[in-house]
């Protein structure tokens, strides 16, 4: 049986990617990751709870990345700027929770929050998993920090079939 | 007639992006940050044609204001879910009390104005 973890950062990137296209960002995964040491960034975080995993997602960019994917007509204030971010931090999550559900892992997420401020990164843990992970975008590099605990022996299963996949089709009317 | 939608998310940015869509397609819209600010302006008097709600909220989320909703007299507005949410047991919880519609974020101006367009016909 096999270890969940590197099946999870797949689903992770995944998603990534998946996301930001929607905003005409193409994500390139890099080997590197050279947090942000200096600048006006903005920082997301939500956290997610479950029998089988729990843990937490951030998301960090520089200011001027998250300004060029906001809806133009958003006013320039930090409060909807971080709004914004913590919903990005909501939405990757919620795309790796859908993506997760059918291979038999259930989780629930918390309410997101965000800040913007200068040298947010946090420092890097020196004893865990790399848990920082850096793409590169035409607008400037997006790193994703993903902690995840699972239950012990836990694997991910076969992926069963869903009636309704509201990922692919998004929107459904009843 | 202009038709009123109730716009129902914790997330001041997406509320802005959703009011934005719906004034811009000829909707008058209202706002409420969780589910007990939406109850208290349907219970105060607000007429909506419909509420375009939120899941994951603080004090109320979303699955409970629609199961709140369905005890109250008819006629009721029709419910359309925007979230990120897909886990077909909550799809079917909104759907058994009413919800009339599941839209994934982030939103898609275009597919929410059709999707207002045809839950306010009358």
């Amino acid at each position: 049986m096999s270890d969940p973890y590197p099946k999870i950062i797949v689903l992770l990137r995944g998603a990534a990617h998946e996301l930001f296209a929607l905003y005409g960002l193409s994500l390139v995964p890099s080997a590197a990751c050279a947090l942000p040491a200096k600048g006006r960034q903005v920082l997301g975080t939500i956290g997610f709870g479950g029998p089988d995993m729990k843990g937490a997602l951030a998301i960090l960019a520089d200011e001027t990345f998250w300004r060029s994917i906001a809806p133009p007509e958003q006013p320039k204030d930090d409060a909807i700027l971080a709004d914004m971010v913590g919903e990005f931090a909501n939405m990757l999550l919620g795309r790796l929770r859908n993506a997760v559900l059918p291979l038999g892992a259930e989780v629930a997420t918390a309410i997101p929050s965000a800040v913007c401020g200068t040298d947010l990164a946090p420092h890097r843990s020196s004893v865990a998993k790399p848990d920082w992970h850096m793409f590169r975008t035409d607008r400037g590099p997006l790193f994703v920090r993903f902690q995840v605990a699972f239950r012990r022996d836990f694997r991910f299963s076969e992926e069963t079939e869903w009636s309704v996949r509201p990922n692919e089709a998004d929107l459904v009317l009843f | 007639m202009t038709k009123t939608v109730l716009v129902v998310d914790d997330s001041a940015s997406v509320r802005m992006q959703v009011s934005r869509a719906l004034a811009s397609a000829g909707f008058e819209v209202l706002e409420a940050v969780d589910g007990i600010d939406a109850l208290e302006k349907l219970t105060g008097g607000a007429t909506v044609a419909l509420v375009v709600c939120d899941i994951n909220m603080p004090r109320m989320n979303g699955v409970e204001l629609i199961e709140s909703l369905a005890q109250r007299p008819a006629p009721r507005p029709p419910i359309l879910m925007l979230t990120t949410e897909g886990h077909p047991a909550l799809i079917q919880r909104a759907k058994a009390s009413g919800a009339r519609g599941w839209m994934m974020k982030p939103l898609k101006p275009e597919l929410l104005v059709a999707a207002a367009r045809k839950l306010t016909a009358a």
